[in-house]
C-alpha cells in the first residue's frame, strides 16, 4: 500500500508538526483519560487512532482553524469519541469550551452496508477505487495520476475517473437495499 | 465525452459546490422532476461515502505503523512504560 503523508498543513498549524510527535504527545492524555473511565489499552488504543484520523481529516480542511494545540484538540475528539462510543452522557465527562465546539463526523461510524460496500469493491473495483482516492483524497493533479496510473493524457485521467465513477455506481445500485426509500 | 459522463461531471460539481449560482437553482429544479438524476445524486453521494471509509483505513493502516515505530522502538521504553502504567490498575 501506498505511503499516506502525514505532513500536518503549515497555514493550519503554522508549523508542520510530525504525527510522530503528536503521537507521543497526545497518547497520554488519551490513555490517561481512558484509563479513568476504566477503560482497556486497547480502548485507548482504537479511540486514539480514531481521534488521529478525525484530526487529519479536519486538517484537511482548507476553512479548518486550530483555536488550540493539536494535541489538546487531538484529546478532545477523544472524549467525544468516548462518549459516542460507549453512549456515556456528556455530564460524566467535562468538556472545556474548545472541546465542546468538536464536531464528529456523522458518517464516522458507518452503516453495515456502507461496510460491505466498501469491502465488494477492494475485491471488484480496486483499480477504480484507488484512482477515485487519488482524485479525491490525495488530490494528486490530473498529471501526478496520468503518471500513476499511465494513462496516455491528463485528459484520459478525467474521463477514466468518470467511467470508474460509473462502473461503481452500478455495483452500489445493485446492492444498495431499499434505496428507493429516499426517492418516495 | 458521452451524456452518461457529462452527468456523472455535472453531478460531481454539484456535490462539490463547483456550479454557479443559477446552474446550481436549475440542477435542483432537474433533479425535482428528473428521477433518475435524483436517483444518481444519492448513488454518486452514496460512493463519496465509502471513499471516505476507504481513506479512513488507508489513514488507519499508516497509523498502526506509527504506533509500532512509537510504542515498541527501544529508546521509547520509558514513553511506553508511562502509558502502560496508566492500566495496571485495570488490569
Amino acid at each position: 500500500m501506498e505511503t499516506v503523508e502525514f505532513g500536518i498543513r503549515k497555514k493550519t498549524l503554522g508549523t508542520t508538526v510530525s504525527f510522530d510527535e503528536l503521537y507521543k504527545e497526545a497518547f497520554p492524555p488519551v490513555a490517561s483519560f481512558v484509563s479513568k473511565m476504566s477503560g482497556s489499552f486497547q480502548d485507548a488504543k482504537d479511540i486514539f487512532h480514531d481521534a488521529l484520523v478525525i484530526f487529519h481529516e479536519k486538517t484537511e480542511d482548507e476553512s479548518f482553524v486550530l483555536s488550540t494545540s493539536a494535541e489538546a484538540y487531538v484529546v478532545g475528539i477523544a472524549k467525544h469519541l468516548w462518549l459516542k462510543k460507549f453512549k456515556r452522557s456528556k455530564l460524566t465527562i467535562s468538556l472545556d469550551a474548545v472541546e465542546a465546539s468538536i464536531v464528529i463526523p456523522e458518517d464516522y461510524y458507518p452503516t453495515i452496508n456502507t461496510n460491505r460496500l466498501l469491502q465488494l469493491l477492494e475485491v471488484a473495483g480496486k483499480k477504480c477505487l484507488d484512482l477515485l482516492h487519488s482524485f479525491y483524497h490525495e488530490k494528486l493533479s490530473a498529471e501526478e495520476i496520468k503518471n500513476r496510473f499511465g494513462f496516455k493524457t491528463e485528459h484520459s485521467a478525467s474521463v477514466q475517473k468518470y467511467k470508474c465513477i460509473e462502473k461503481i455506481r452500478e455495483t452500489v445500485q445493485q446492492k444498495v437495499i431499499n434505496y428507493e426509500n429516499f426517492f418516495e | 465525452m458521452r451524456t452518461s459522463l457529462n452527468e456523472i461531471q455535472q453531478i460531481e460539481k454539484y456535490i462539490h459546490r463547483e456550479l454557479p449560482t443559477e446552474d446550481n437553482l436549475l440542477f435542483e429544479a432537474k433533479t425535482i422532476i428528473n428521477t433518475s438524476l435524483r436517483r444518481n445524486l444519492f448513488l454518486q453521494n452514496k460512493i463519496h461515502e465509502i471513499l471516505r471509509l476507504y481513506h479512513r483505513a488507508k489513514l488507519k493502516n499508516e497509523i498502526e505503523k506509527i504506533h509500532d515505530r512509537v510504542f515498541h522502538k527501544p529508546t521509547n521504553a520509558a514513553f511506553r512504560k508511562n502509558i502502560l502504567q496508566f492500566f495496571n490498575s485495570n488490569l
